[in-house]
């Protein structure tokens, strides 16, 4: 059994900076092979940080029954013959394929007849009407507490009204398709290539007595002034010590339990800066957090709630051509996609929705989290390392 | 015995207690006397760096390949008395001289580094040439170069200039003929009458110098040396002792203290050392670079700027960390910058399983397998480099089929190293050595290979408890308790620093002064390493020479 989708509106919005304990958050994994990570004593605090976020993604072998979006020469050729070019002039052209084809794509945008940047204007072009996912597995949170037909069934909790339309959006894109054992291509590409300079993303779980079943515990989430340090398999190295960003934007609290080994959170609204080539923000209103607390100490799960769309526009359509040529990304196709699935506020000016509902995939490892304070001669240190029970 | 060596030799006894007195003992008998033969060193790589840069600057670049310093009789110091050149390392000394010579003369660096200038660049010049060469001949050959030398070089550089039409080119020559000569890429130690012993021998002022400046600063004379070795000085106690203390209070012994304790704790073997990526994947090159730099600042800091005790270096819970090496440790780094390889000081808590350099990654993880902890290597490294003694290397026929069908998965599975060497150990081959170093080593088993702690393994409890040479100990904290009390250990330290001082084992004559003085007076002292350096440097006995068997056969 997973996380319920909790009725409880008592959000803890992003926090006061509230400064940590003195004590710096440690965790000891023991690399017991057959038991859960041991806690050294009752009321321990268990530190993160977040190795993978990419978009829940459960693509099936049902789920595009179109087919899937075509390919980056098809986008190509397409383009080409939108804009009046006679197939024997495409077939030429196309020998020019894929070098060429900014030259096409970029400036296909039209408005009051002047050639303009599709990327930055992408309803300068008619809708080309993308696929969209059709499949009916998918992860993430009921979000609105309604059952509807557009809704999904969490393959792994069961819960059903499952609200991800972003995953809609984009699930019918091959470089955009993945499963919970294939983290989509271009998606978890965006994150690695990110996490070498972009400050690193900090989960702490406090007062916690059992880490199978603990009815009370407080989550937070924080950036990290760091970014990862990888491993020699290129992955980020556990155990690393982050500082705190003193930035209250990025300071969250929310209370949650654990059931099963499976932590669940209230509601609580996410922000968090990132990186230009991966997506400028992420934003989740109304989310929720669950994450399978593993047996090797790492944590894996989801978190949902509804993100503005456009961000999510922008994720991707900042790579302008070269993504969408090498990725076979149709950008405004996105955009248009996008704003129709969006299901989430509504602006009061316009009448448009501006969020679309939306799920993550959260990887997270052990690591080190200490408060950035300053006694004016650089950190304070407190270098306490828990000692295993004995 | 005449009036004139008594006075020589009462004034040598004021000054020995005036020594000690200074560096906090209390006034000492008068050295056991002792003498051992000459050796040759060859230059090791960190010393030929040394070298260069004190004599040419830190902008200077050496490129080339240096042939592996061996390792004999624990120590690198000791190997380079039995190094010789290959050809093709030759080619690479001569390559590399090539480079610094070329830069030296260069348009660049010639001003900065040049004494004088040539009447005219596009010919010979006697005077300038000899000038140039003569001060680096003296500092690169730790002497002044003798007259037919000199001239030889000059020549070399004169027709070489003529011939190309460039002072420059013709002084590059003669300077990288400098850099290749074996008079500079050999520490040539020169012996003389001792005119206080009829019949003795000791060195000469300037392989005085070149043995006093290796073993304090890792490095050849600086020119105040090679000075005071002009003048005779280091003849008496009073310029001996002058020069002696003018290198110890300078920073530069810290130079010295790293290398002889890199040497010591075979550091050498961090270019080589390895961990499995798939078991151990936070382990990698910029993490062993930083164990091993953890443990020689821990080092330096408690030896030689705390002046602390050197046996609480095997208890105490003050060290170095960096982020990354938090990672292993898995305890919270924090820095200014947050960068992964900042240092801050680090202390552990108060009965925390980490202290002293036992549980360093340096040791645990040097002493290791790839993919495994090694309680016999771990001993096997206590025993040898840290308590001098010898542990006998395994026959070639080993029978490892205990050892290795025991870890197996299966109802067979002996779960911990413990019962699995204990198992290896059943052999009666094998038992033997195996009894002096596992005890050791199975203390250490709560850090694996790459001194991560572990309660466990394969789900079973790690015993730690063991004794060394008769002391018990429950525990990695209690092993090096125990190691601290073993008299062996500082009495270890004092023979390889004598021995990386002179580049030998000590002879018998040393060795009774080794044990009747020098670690009397180290324990007196409270085993402050400051001092014991001193007590060397001043000695005579550290400059003694036996007299070579020719010498004694002709003179019988």
């Amino acid at each position: 059994m997973g996380c319920t989708s909790p009725t409880d509106t008592s959000r803890v919005r992003r926090d006061t900076f509230r400064r940590l304990p003195a004590l710096a958050s440690c965790m000891l994994a023991l690399g017991c092979a057959a038991a859960w990570p041991q806690l050294s004593h009752a009321g321990e605090t268990k530190a993160f940080v977040v190795s993978w976020f990419h978009l829940a993604a459960n693509s099936t072998d049902d789920d595009c029954p179109q087919g899937l979006n075509p390919k980056g020469h098809e986008i190509m050729a397409r383009i080409l013959a939108e804009q009046g070019k006679s197939p024997a002039d495409i077939v030429e052209i196309m020998k020019g394929y894929p070098g060429n084809y900014p030259l096409y794509a970029v400036k296909r945008g039209s408005i009051d007849g002047k050639p303009v940047n599709v990327y930055q204007n992408p309803t300068s072009v008619p809708d080309p009407q993308i696929k969209v996912g059709r499949g009916r597995k998918g992860f993430g949170f009921n979000l609105d507490g309604r059952i509807g037909p557009d809704d999904f069934v969490d393959p792994q909790t069961g819960e059903q009204g499952v609200d991800n339309q972003l995953f809609r959006a984009f699930g019918c894109f091959s470089g955009l398709r993945g499963t919970p054992t294939s983290r989509p291509t271009w998606l978890s590409i965006q994150w690695d290539m990110s996490r070498d300079q972009m400050p690193a993303w900090l989960i702490e779980i406090s007062d916690v007595d059992s880490l199978v079943n603990d009815d009370s515990v407080e989550l937070e989430i924080y950036r990290a002034r760091e970014p990862i340090f990888r491993n020699v398999l290129g992955e980020p190295q556990s155990f690393m010590t982050f500082q705190v960003d003193p930035d209250t934007r990025m300071h969250h609290r929310v209370k949650a339990r654990i059931k099963d080994g499976v932590l669940c959170t209230d509601v609580f609204d996410f922000y968090m800066i990132a990186d230009f080539f991966l997506q400028p923000e992420f934003i989740f209103k109304n989310a929720r957090l669950r994450l399978d607390v593993k047996q090797d100490g790492t944590l894996k799960g989801i978190i949902g709630g509804y993100s503005p769309w456009d961000q999510a526009y922008l994720g991707l359509a900042a790579g302008e051509s070269a993504v969408e040529g090498m990725v076979a990304l149709d950008m405004p196709g996105i955009y248009y996609a996008l704003r129709r699935l969006a299901d989430g506020e509504v602006d009061p000016q316009t009448g448009t929705r501006t969020t679309i509902s939306s799920a993550f995939t959260v990887e997270a490892i052990p690591a080190f989290i200490v408060d950035a304070k300053s006694d004016g001669n650089g950190l304070t240190v407190n270098a306490v390392r828990q000692e295993p029970a004995r | 015995m005449n009036t004139f060596v008594f006075a020589k030799l009462a004034a040598t006894t004021i000054l020995i207690a005036i020594a000690s007195s200074v560096v906090g003992a209390p006034a000492a008998a008068q050295d056991t006397q002792s003498a051992g033969p000459l050796v040759m060193r060859r230059l090791t790589q960190e010393q030929y760096r040394n070298i260069v840069q004190d004599v040419f600057g830190a902008s200077m670049v050496i490129k080339g390949r240096f042939e592996p310093d061996p390792r004999a009789q624990q120590l690198v110091a000791v190997g380079s008395s039995s190094a010789s050149i290959t050809a093709s390392g030759m080619e690479q000394y001569v390559h590399i001289a090539k480079g610094i010579a070329a830069q030296v003369v260069d348009e660049q660096h010639r001003d900065q580094f040049l004494p004088c200038r040539p009447a005219a660049a596009t010919a010979p010049d006697d005077h300038c040439s000899a000038k140039i060469l003569a001060k680096f001949g003296r500092l690169l050959f730790r002497r002044p170069l003798q007259e037919a030398e000199l001239a030889d070089y000059v020549k070399a550089s004169n027709v070489a200039a003529a011939r190309v039409g460039d002072f420059y080119s013709g002084l590059q020559l003669s300077l990288a003929a400098l850099l290749e000569s074996p008079q500079f890429l050999f520490v040539h130690e020169q012996m003389q009458n001792d005119p206080r012993r009829s019949g003795s021998y000791r060195l000469d002022a300037w392989s005085m110098a070149s043995r006093l400046s290796f073993f304090l600063w890792n490095t050849a004379p600086d020119t105040r040396l090679l000075d005071a070795a002009d003048r005779g000085e280091l003849y008496t106690n009073d310029g001996l002792a002058r020069q002696v203390d003018r290198l110890l209070t300078s920073p530069r012994v810290e130079v010295s203290v790293r290398a002889f304790f890199t040497d010591m704790l075979g550091f050498d073997a961090f270019d080589a050392l390895d961990k499995d990526g798939m078991l151990y994947p936070n382990f990698n090159a910029l993490v062993a670079a930083d164990a091993r730099e953890q443990t020689l600042r821990t080092i330096v800091d408690h030896v030689l700027k705390q002046q602390r005790d050197y046996r609480d270096l095997f208890t105490t819970r003050k060290t170095f960390l960096t982020p990354l090496l938090g990672s292993l440790y898995r305890v919270p780094v924090a820095t200014p910058n947050g960068y992964p390889q900042e240092w801050v000081a680090f202390e552990y808590p108060q009965g925390s399983a980490q202290a002293g350099i036992l549980t360093h990654a340096s040791f645990l993880a040097l002493h290791s397998h790839p993919g495994r902890s090694s309680p016999t290597l771990r001993g096997k490294a206590v025993r040898e480099v840290l308590l001098c003694q010898k542990v006998p290397d395994p026959p070639a026929n080993v029978n490892f089929e205990n050892f290795e069908a025991a870890q197996k998965p299966g109802p067979g599975q002996l779960k911990t190293v413990r019962d699995r060497l204990h198992a290896h150990a059943s052999e009666p081959m094998c038992a033997g050595c195996h009894k002096v170093t596992d005890p050791i080593g199975l203390a250490l088993e709560n850090f694996d290979t790459i001194a991560s702690f572990r309660q466990t393994e394969n789900g079973s409890a790690i015993d730690t408890s063991g004794e060394l040479d008769g002391a018990a100990f429950a525990d990695a904290a209690t092993l090096g308790k125990t190691l601290r009390e073993n008299p062996q250990a500082p009495a270890c330290l004092t023979k390889r620093l004598f021995a990386y001082a002179t580049g030998r084992v000590a002879t018998k004559s040393e060795g009774e002064w080794l044990k009747q003085n020098l670690q009397v007076q180290f324990a007196a002292d409270g085993y402050k390493l400051p001092g014991l350096l001193r007590r060397i440097a001043v000695s005579p006995n550290f400059y003694r020479i036996d007299a070579p068997e020719a010498l004694t056969a002709k003179a019988d």
